[in-house]
């Protein structure tokens, strides 16, 4: 599925050149009169690894999203449709409720919505893998454990106490911590497992949006490839919820826009989508930082203000009379 | 009834495929056949024998229902039967792994599952997907194969915008880049206007000449003469999941057993064509 070189390059170009560009912006906007050590300090310490998970969580929300689109040939079907992103939520809640203890730490964090993610994708694999099973009811299933997932969270913040509950409020909005390195490197890894491994089956997932019986006729095993793009999206979701809350839109609208404004090869799509999610979402970051000064909106409503009505324009668009023919 | 009763096939001694072992077994030689043997399939298929030999051209006939295309979705692999084995060039479909099957097997799929994504070309070049080649050579096939159905105007065009007959050609297209030995197409000209039935059907006859397994499913029986000469179109007529009819087009008696089986009149025309040959009730209509 390679096009010529010049083709598939530009559009990369273009989006590296757009997330260089906001990145830098959000590194020196504005940049606080703190003299040059605290300069350093707010540039080094506070930017440089918010910008870095920004990029990181950005990249693996729009490559699973387009991942998702193209092996669920359904373009609604992103990490919070199926259910990837409400189990990682829920246990991230439990987490965050039930010790006792106000502050809990990361790691722990992490490992409660991981472990919700990857007990959301093994029910949802393991219905995706029974051998008649149709794609629409995998979706289905997503669908019907993400809202019982919300509900769950939703009794569950009754149970706290009003600081938990505010605490929970706040992360369930997402939005990128603040502080040092120590969770880029939590991130780093499962990010990289994650769009490296998507970004390396590109080729068979683009096929597999050809539907499972057609794309199975040219010797995709598809099976396979269900398990190995769930296993991937679960891992860099849960591990990116676990660090910012649940962040929506970016793998539902990073695809779209792209899919519409560059028209990549199809398995073009899923490099530039892990790009177009990075910028999208450090762009984001960027807005709910510097929009109203001195108060952070949180990048989740940044997105979700973004990406709902683009998503509604893009469908009115859409809807031209000549696609039903 | 002499025609219900199917041709001796020749001997299945040779159903084991002499190499044994990964994908070097896959055979492309003449002994490339496909055998079934004792197949359920819910009830879809009941109890089925059959056997096809390397190079013959099938056509696969029946009233809705009657498990005509269960036979196509077990030679994919899309379904695995309740009992009995279904074996492609010795082997059997189940112990295939799905590139080993690609090389084997191709399908022309009645609709294609729209994907806004690709364009002409890249459908021509995922066929050929289990043959782990490099891109380039991909491409040079498919374009080949464009070509070769009148449609290499439409390479850049995405799918989307085609219209249903072009899209039929660039799926043809796509059958022929996958070069496989054994061709199954399932109703493919269903919903085409007259034209784009006859050219579908042309292309399919001529991927017939060129000593491919052919194996059309379909309830148009005015579309058979077009696969072949008559002598050599084998007609399997299926009923309730049984093989009720197994005979060259060319035989005599074929258009009385196809009017049983389809439960209208079929005749056969002057020129050899086969015919529905309806009776309209003009009185019947007035009412």
């Amino acid at each position: 599925m390679k096009r010529s070189p010049v083709s598939s390059l530009a559009p990369a170009l273009l989006l590296g050149a757009g997330l260089l560009l906001v990145s830098i912006l959000s590194l020196v906007y504005d940049l606080p009169e703190l003299g040059s050590k605290g300069q350093s300090f707010v540039l080094i310490d506070l930017r440089a690894p918010r910008l870095l998970i920004g990029m990181l969580v950005g990249a693996v929300l729009g490559v699973v999203g387009a991942a998702f689109q193209a092996l669920f040939q359904n373009p609604l079907a992103t990490p919070s449709t199926l259910g990837t992103t409400a189990g990682a939520t829920l246990f991230a809640f439990l987490g965050l409720l039930v010790p006792v203890s106000h502050q809990i730490a990361l790691p722990t964090l992490g490992a409660f919505a991981f472990a919700g993610a990857l007990l959301t994708t093994l029910v949802v694999a393991g219905v995706a893998t029974r051998t008649r099973t149709r794609l629409e009811e995998v979706l289905l299933a997503g669908v019907a454990l993400s809202l019982a997932a919300g509900a769950i969270s939703q009794a569950l913040q009754l149970l706290a106490d009003a600081h938990q509950t505010f605490a929970a409020a706040q992360w369930s909005m997402g939005q990128l911590p603040q502080i040092g390195y120590e969770r880029v490197t939590w991130l780093v890894v499962p990010a990289a497992l994650t769009v490296g491994s998507l970004i390396w089956l590109r080729k068979p997932i683009a096929l597999s949006a050809l539907g499972e019986d057609y794309a199975t006729s040219f010797g995709l095993d598809c099976r396979k490839l269900r398990v190995q793009v769930l296993a991937a999206a679960c891992l860099g979701v849960g591990a990116t919820v676990a660090m910012t809350g649940p962040i929506l839109f970016v793998g539902l609208i990073v695809p779209h826009v792209l899919r519409r404004a560059v028209s990549p090869s199809p398995s073009g799509l899923l490099p530039l989508s892990a790009l177009g999610g990075a910028t999208f979402l450090v762009a984001s970051d960027f807005l709910g930082r510097e929009l109203i000064s001195g108060r952070e909106i949180p990048v989740g409503v940044i997105t979700a203000g973004i990406g709902a009505p683009l998503l509604f324009f893009l469908v009115v668009a859409q809807s031209n009379p000549k696609q039903l023919g | 009834m002499g025609i219900f009763s199917a041709p001796s096939p020749s001997p299945t001694a040779a159903a084991h495929s002499p190499g044994g072992s990964a994908l070097c077994a896959v055979d492309r030689t003449p002994s490339t056949y496909i055998e079934f043997e004792g197949v359920k399939l819910g009830t879809r298929l009941v109890d089925f024998d059959l056997n096809i030999q390397a190079g013959e051209t099938i056509a696969i006939v029946g009233p809705n229902g009657a498990g005509k295309s269960s036979l196509l979705r077990l030679l994919l692999g899309f379904e695995i039967p309740d009992q009995g084995i279904v074996r492609v060039a010795g082997r059997a479909v189940r112990d295939l792994r799905p590139k080993e099957r690609a090389r084997l097997l191709s399908w022309l799929p009645q609709r294609l599952n729209v994907s806004s994504d690709f364009k002409a070309i890249d459908l021509a070049m995922a066929t050929r997907y289990a043959l782990g080649e490099e891109p380039v050579t991909s491409r040079f096939q498919a374009e080949k194969a464009l070509a070769q159905l009148d449609v290499a105007e439409f390479a850049e065009r995405k799918v989307t915008t085609l219209s249903g007959g072009e899209l039929q050609r660039v799926l043809l297209a796509a059958l022929v880049a996958q070069d496989a030995p054994l061709v199954l197409a399932d109703e493919p000209a269903n919903h085409l206007d007259p034209y784009h039935q006859l050219t579908t059907y042309r292309a399919l006859a001529n991927l017939a000449r060129q000593a491919k397994t052919l194996l059309v499913v379909t309830h148009d029986v005015a579309l058979l003469p077009l696969l072949g000469p008559a002598a050599q179109v084998r007609v399997l007529g299926l009923e309730r999941g049984r093989l009720q009819l197994d005979a060259f087009l060319a035989d005599p008696n074929l258009p009385r057993a196809l009017s049983d089986l389809f439960r209208v009149p079929i005749s056969r025309r002057a020129d050899g064509g086969l015919e529905v040959a309806w009776k309209i009730d003009a009185e019947e209509l007035a009412l």
